[in-house]
């Protein structure tokens, strides 16, 4: 296996030589993009393992152990999602989960199960606050574990982007309004577009997403483009995260990562992270 | 087995190396600028990393290299054509400013205006400023509004370049809506002048 790996790298070094003309800079640029590549390549590569190894031990186990998770029953609806009105965001009631992001025990699956449970029944609409946090928080933690993205960012540009829920673009679970097709295809809605010198209304198509966690996952996938590499650098730092954002052009609004930070610390989002 | 997935990944390999090399010029202008001798060359390139744009002047010497300013080529309007790659002298100097614009998403598209300086004889870009944070200003304008027709980012006779954007609430009680953002050439950058919410005719 060692020897595997010196060939490798032997290999990877010959072909970058060859392929720049020898260019001390441009081979480590090449050296650069292949390791890049391999580095975005490991967690698809674990999940197909991780797949894999599901799959062979499905098929090896004749019947499910009595202990094991029910993840396939549907979970009950005990985390109801309350839709509010803009005038309501008062009367809701303010029970934010703490999230746990190592818990095993079985109380904590349940919470796992509910919080999935209430995201799957959300059929949008505006939210209050705190309810906004209760049933994104755990899908941006996911969609954070796997991507690097500050779970209180994610939760703060869907807010800012859907205004609490309100505007997800019809069925279309799109929480940040972004165009063309998604893994569900596409919704067509009317929208302004800009022709010569005056607004007219236009059909324009938005990705559609078959779940609020693909929304997120795709969302935070598009993060990983070279040009945000400075935010994600700051995955540490959701204000820092927010400003590199707006450095690297995200937002036309100049205001764009203030207006994510004062998100973040008007509604304690950080607590996601 | 083993040697022939080995074998095979090193094909992919291989076979992909030269790719990462490989681009096309999508388009191209020669212009004559006070201060150098011979026309430059100028290319916007779409490589498998993405857009940039070269400046080469006589026997190919490289004058400049934006490195990567978006995934996608994107056009935008100047002179009332779309286009992505154009110029306009902003600050009046009888040398054109060059423009060339890409996108990078999720949602947003950037226009670069790069300035020849002819006492250093080297291209730069020019910023554009966040009076509000001004460690916020970026080398290029931005829309995060996407029109396929360029119409999302355009030059003005006047000088002035306008984006078509999102105008995010102060808080989110409300949804963002769609603005026109006006920039204006002044000492040397780009100012902020003017943004406004729009509505349909």
């Amino acid at each position: 296996m060692r020897q595997f790996k010196r060939f490798s790298v032997l290999m990877l070094i010959a072909a970058a030589m060859l392929t720049t003309g020898c260019d001390a800079t441009k081979i480590l640029d090449v050296i650069t993009k292949v390791a890049e590549g391999v580095q975005k390549a490991i967690p698809a590569i674990k999940e197909v393992v991780n797949t894999v190894q599901q799959v062979t031990q499905g098929d090896n186990t004749a019947t499910p152990a009595p202990n094991t998770p029910a993840t396939e029953t549907p979970a009950k609806n005990d985390a109801a999602v309350v839709v509010t009105n803009p005038g309501d965001e008062e009367e809701v009631g303010n029970n934010p989960t703490t999230p746990t992001s190592t818990g095993t025990s079985t109380a904590t699956d349940t919470t796992g199960n509910d919080s999935e449970a209430a995201l799957a029944n959300y059929r949008g609409g505006r939210l209050a606050p705190a309810e906004f946090g209760r049933l994104f928080g755990p899908a941006a933690q996911e969609a954070s574990r796997r991507s690097g993205v500050p779970a209180s960012i994610i939760l703060a540009q869907a807010a800012l982007e859907t205004g609490w829920g309100s505007s997800s673009i019809g069925n279309a679970k799109n929480l940040f309004g972004i165009k063309g097709t998604g893994p569900a295809g596409s919704v067509t809605v009317p929208t302004q577009e800009y022709r010569n010198g005056r607004m007219v209304t236009e059909n324009a198509s938005f990705r559609k997403y078959n779940t609020w966690q693909e929304s997120i996952e795709d969302h935070s996938r598009l993060l990983q483009n070279s040009r945000y590499a400075n935010a994600m650098r700051n995955r540490d730092n959701p204000d820092q995260f927010a400003r590199e954002l707006q450095r690297a052009g995200y937002a036309t609004d100049p205001e764009y990562a203030s207006k994510l930070i004062s998100i973040m610390k008007s509604n304690n989002f950080y607590r996601f992270n | 087995m083993k040697k022939i997935i080995f074998t095979l990944l090193l094909a992919i390999f291989f076979g992909s190396l030269p790719m990462l090399h490989a681009s096309e010029a999508i388009a191209s202008l020669s212009l004559q600028l006070k201060g150098i001798d011979t026309p430059v060359i100028i290319e916007k390139l779409n490589a498998a990393d993405g857009i940039s744009l070269k400046i080469s002047g006589n026997s190919d010497n490289l004058l400049f290299d934006s490195g990567i300013i978006g995934s996608e080529n994107k056009l935008f309007v100047v002179a009332d054509q779309a286009t992505g790659l154009g110029t306009f002298d902003f600050d009046g100097d009888g040398n054109v400013e060059i423009l060339a614009s890409a996108f990078y998403g999720p949602k947003a598209s950037a226009l670069y205006v790069y300035r020849f300086d002819p006492a250093s004889k080297k291209f730069s870009p020019v910023r554009f400023l966040n009076s509000s944070d001004p460690e916020l200003s970026t080398d290029f304008m931005t829309s995060d509004l996407r029109q396929e027709d360029g119409q999302d980012m355009v030059v003005k006779a006047d000088g002035s370049i306008v984006a078509l954007g999102l105008i995010y609430p102060a808080k989110p009680d409300e949804t963002p809506v769609q603005g026109l953002y006006t920039w204006k050439f002044s000492n040397g950058e780009f100012k902020l002048i003017d943004k406004k919410a729009v509505t349909a005719d």
